[in-house]
């Protein structure tokens, strides 16, 4: 499960909008005509001008098929971040079961890095 | 017989208004169609036209939207009865607004305004302007909206609506307008302005509308308590009757303001009932707790 700390990133819907329109070679005519809405206001959107519902946001993820990754992706700086992207696409793909299995075995891990961490002090101490 | 019918065509007619401003859409298309039976069976034209489109208006409200066209067109083409063509091009214009078609929309919105300008209907002529306004909240034209409103509230004040339909309706846009030019004081007084007044008027629809969006300007001002009081209200009431946007905008902002309060239990509850109305995009959940689209989302658009 994510935690809130990975959420307050507000969208810049816009911009990312257009990259990836051009990503997939699609004209504004294209893209506007696949959402159902006019040209000037997918141009507007794309500038931040213009408002969208819950719907069309949710068409726009359906026509791009995306994923989170390839919003994080605008920010992506290196190739730690990639791994990061890489794992949580793969992530995305498990069953809501094998995801728990994930999440139990890496809060294991973090638990165990603290138990060696706090033993490595007792010694220094 | 004739005037038998046609008392009981007035009286299923009377009874369908007063069921669409109480927020009753279903049983009010129920009393529009057996209007338009009689109509048909009596054979008179205006009749007939008039059913038509009060079944359209109602038919709107319930999400009905391609059913709801039906017959405007043909009315607008033969009609000369301004009422007739004010009602047709409004909710032409509606059902356009719905479907995302905002340009036209606004075409069919200007006609509905020429033929008010022959009605003595204050109600009517404000109702006008509101959709006029609507429309340019939707192509997010806030500033020209919010004239619009105002305009249609200073011609409810000229025509003496008081707090009668359609006031709460303008007021409740007005306030939400303000929300969305972040102006979340004025719009939170003008929004409460409208829930009075949608109370006392019995105006089911329109309250959901003012709680969600309260529940909204309360989120954004971090306010949350109070934003998720809100919106459980809208849910019930949603749930209730079947306001089918206004229960996806519920799950959203309830999933949204929990996720702030750090209530992640509930916050998934309320994701996952979303998600479950999206299933061929099972991103949906982790995109929304993954991201704040609090500040590109108009709740109004239809489409």
């Amino acid at each position: 499960m994510m935690t809130s700390k990975f959420k307050r990133q507000s969208l810049l819907v816009g911009s990312r909008i257009r990259s990836l329109r051009k990503d997939r070679a699609l004209t504004q005519a294209d893209l506007a005509h696949r959402i159902g809405i006019q040209q000037s206001d997918l141009c507007r959107m794309e500038n931040g001008e213009y408002k969208v519902s819950l719907e069309t946001l949710f068409k726009i993820l359906s026509i791009f098929e995306m994923n989170i990754a390839d919003f994080f992706n605008e920010d992506a700086g290196g190739a730690a971040r990639e791994r990061e992207y890489e794992f949580l696409r793969l992530y995305q793909k498990l069953s809501p079961r094998v995801q728990e299995e994930v999440q139990s075995f890496i809060q294991f891990k973090l638990q165990s890095e603290d138990r060696v961490r706090d033993e490595k002090v007792k010694k220094d101490n | 017989m004739a005037p038998e019918l046609e008392a009981r065509y007035s009286e299923l007619t009377a009874e369908g208004t007063l069921q669409v401003r109480r927020g009753e859409f279903r049983l009010a298309a129920d009393q529009f169609e057996a209007a338009l039976l009689i109509a048909r069976e009596l054979g008179d034209q205006l009749l007939m036209d008039r059913a038509i489109c009060n079944l359209s208006t109602a038919r709107l409200s319930l999400g009905m939207i391609q059913e709801a066209e039906k017959g405007l067109r043909e009315i607008l083409l033969k009609s000369s009865d301004p009422n007739i063509i004010f009602i047709a091009s409004s909710n032409l214009a509606s059902a356009l607004r719905k479907q995302g078609r905002l340009q036209k929309a606004l075409l069919y919105a200007k006609r509905a305004l020429r033929a008010c300008e022959s009605i003595d209907n204050f109600a009517w002529k404000a109702t006008c302007h509101n959709l006029i306004a609507n429309i340019y909240m939707n192509m997010s034209y806030l500033d020209d909206a919010m004239a619009e409103y105002r305009f249609a509230l200073t011609l409810s004040q000229k025509g003496g609506l008081g707090t009668s339909y359609p006031v709460d309706y303008i007021k409740e846009n007005l306030g939400y307008c303000s929300l969305l030019k972040k102006r979340y004081h004025q719009g939170i007084a003008t929004i409460l302005e409208a829930l009075q007044i949608s109370l006392a008027n019995g105006n089911t629809r329109c309250l959901v509308e003012c709680y969600q969006d309260l529940c909204f300007a309360y989120m954004q001002l971090k306010e949350l308590k109070r934003a998720e009081e809100y919106g459980e209200k809208a849910l019930a009431i949603a749930a209730e009757r079947d306001y089918k946007d206004i229960l996806k905008n519920c799950y959203y902002l309830l999933g949204e303001v929990n996720l702030l309060m750090e209530n992640e239990e509930r916050s998934d509850f309320y994701f996952d009932k979303l998600q479950e109305l999206y299933p061929h995009l099972p991103v949906l959940k982790q995109f929304l707790r993954t991201f704040d689209v609090s500040n590109i989302l108009n709740l109004k658009n239809p489409f």
